[in-house]
């Protein structure tokens, strides 16, 4: 006589799985098996039961079983130590360098770079000064020019007194002419370029004008004679400077 | 050499004088462990990958291995933890990719399946759906169904190694098969 149709409250549940992974003993087998001829819900839950346990078994066999174990690599340490064959990839192999707890050897190497960018720093600092002090001398240069026509920048400390002010103006209408050398001019660059752009320089009474460059020269070899020179002259700085034509014209 | 100790003896080993130790350990259970990954993931690289890594990660925390549980129960559960990081990674990975190339997935599939004869096409897509049914058990079942089919492990075993009780084990694998056969039955077959 069948039993138990629609529900599982025989108390054979478990029996059901331990008798489809066959873990029941013989007698509690045959126990089981009666019971089954006789409860068809036990019956049905069963068939059910055992096709999903059937389906994982095929699924282990057929995709799992012909599979051989991989081989597994272990990074033993020794002594603080990874061997050389410890790496399962490059990232693993990566950790291990990384986990390597070597404190001393990342210690050092912690100062050296310390020390490096502690040089670095003061390198650029110094650096940072010069170019301050460049952009000082800046303000007051004082510009010569050489042999070969080029001008020099030069330290406002080398600067002339105002005494010697006179003989370098002096050296410099004398030898206007470019390619000679101009020194202690403590004037601007552009000051420099008109007087060279014009070397032909207004001379007040008294005073003659260099008629050439070798009288000019000649001129330079002597002391400049300040009572000969007015200081009207300096026009070389004024606007009118640029007019002289038109105003000796008009004169 | 080590072959006459116990486990919990080579673990003692390992982390004390001979780190060569756990070499046996990885030999007494690499078979049952890459089955456990292999059950649990459902794909064999991904399986080799996570026992590998579950090794590694078991043989740098020898030393927190605690005495009063057992070696094997140990393995078990950092397997399993390894399995469920890489189920993770992979449904990242896979929103990533189905965020970039939606629907050209399914296209392969359908494709490659079709050029196969009939009978294995067949047993692929059967395969194909126990290893999804399996895959979207909830861990505890899928753990404990892994253990049983893949490691043939027995109920006193398994009862041992997750420190469950008898009854609670078979009652699992009760459960879980019954889960299996619903999401079979209603996971639709795909035209092949």
């Amino acid at each position: 006589m069948l039993q138990n149709k629609n529900n599982l409250d025989c108390g054979f549940t478990d029996e059901i799985v331990s008798y489809i992974y066959d873990e029941l003993t013989s007698q509690e087998r045959g126990n089981f098996e009666s019971h089954l001829t006789s409860c068809t819900g036990c019956t049905d839950e069963f068939a059910a039961i055992s096709n999903a346990r059937f389906s994982v078994f095929e699924w282990q066999k057929e995709e799992f079983s012909n599979l051989s174990t991989p081989e597994f690599v272990i990074p033993y340490k020794s002594s603080g130590e990874t061997s050389g064959k410890a790496a399962s990839g490059f990232w693993a192999g990566l950790r291990d360098l990384w986990a390597v707890s070597n404190w001393p050897l990342t210690a050092a190497a912690g100062i050296v770079v310390m020390i490096g960018l502690g040089f670095m720093a003061m390198t650029v600092l110094d650096r940072g000064g010069d170019e301050i002090a460049a952009n000082i001398t800046v303000e007051t240069p004082e510009i010569a020019v050489t042999q070969a026509g080029e001008p020099l920048m030069r330290n406002a400390v080398e600067i002339q007194p105002e005494t010697q002010v006179p003989e370098s103006r002096t050296d410099f209408r004398a030898e206007s002419s470019p390619g000679t050398s101009l020194s202690n001019e403590p004037q601007s660059t552009k000051t420099i370029s008109v007087r060279k752009q014009k070397p032909n320089r207004q001379f007040t009474a008294g005073t003659q004008p260099p008629q050439n460059e070798s009288s000019a020269r000649q001129q330079t070899a002597k002391a400049p004679v300040l009572n000969t020179y007015d200081e009207l002259d300096d026009r070389s700085l004024r606007l009118a400077d640029l007019f002289d034509d038109e105003i000796g014209a008009k004169r | 050499m080590f072959t006459n100790l116990t486990d919990e003896q080579l673990v003692e080993l390992a982390v004390s004088e001979s780190p060569d130790a756990f070499g046996e350990i990885v030999r007494r259970w690499e078979r049952k462990i890459f089955g456990l990954c292999f059950g649990m993931l459902g794909r064999e690289d991904d399986a080799r990958d996570a026992a590998q890594e579950a090794f590694i990660a078991a043989y740098r925390n020898l030393s927190k291995f605690r005495g009063d549980a057992k070696v094997s129960s140990w393995l078990h559960r950092i397997a399993v933890n390894q399995c469920l990081t890489t189920k993770r990674r992979q449904r990242s990975r896979a929103e990533d990719f189905l965020d970039e190339e939606s629907g050209e997935e399914d296209r392969v599939f359908v494709a490659s399946l079709s050029y196969s004869p009939a009978s294995r096409a067949e047993k692929t897509e059967r395969m194909s759906l126990v290893r999804q049914a399996v895959g979207s058990l909830p861990t505890d079942l899928r753990e404990v169904i892994v253990m049983k089919e893949f490691e043939e492990m027995t109920f006193q075993e398994i009862s041992d190694t997750l420190e469950l009780p008898l009854s609670t084990v078979k009652s699992r694998l009760y459960t879980a098969l019954k889960q299996l056969k619903m999401r079979m039955e209603r996971t639709p077959v795909e035209v092949v």
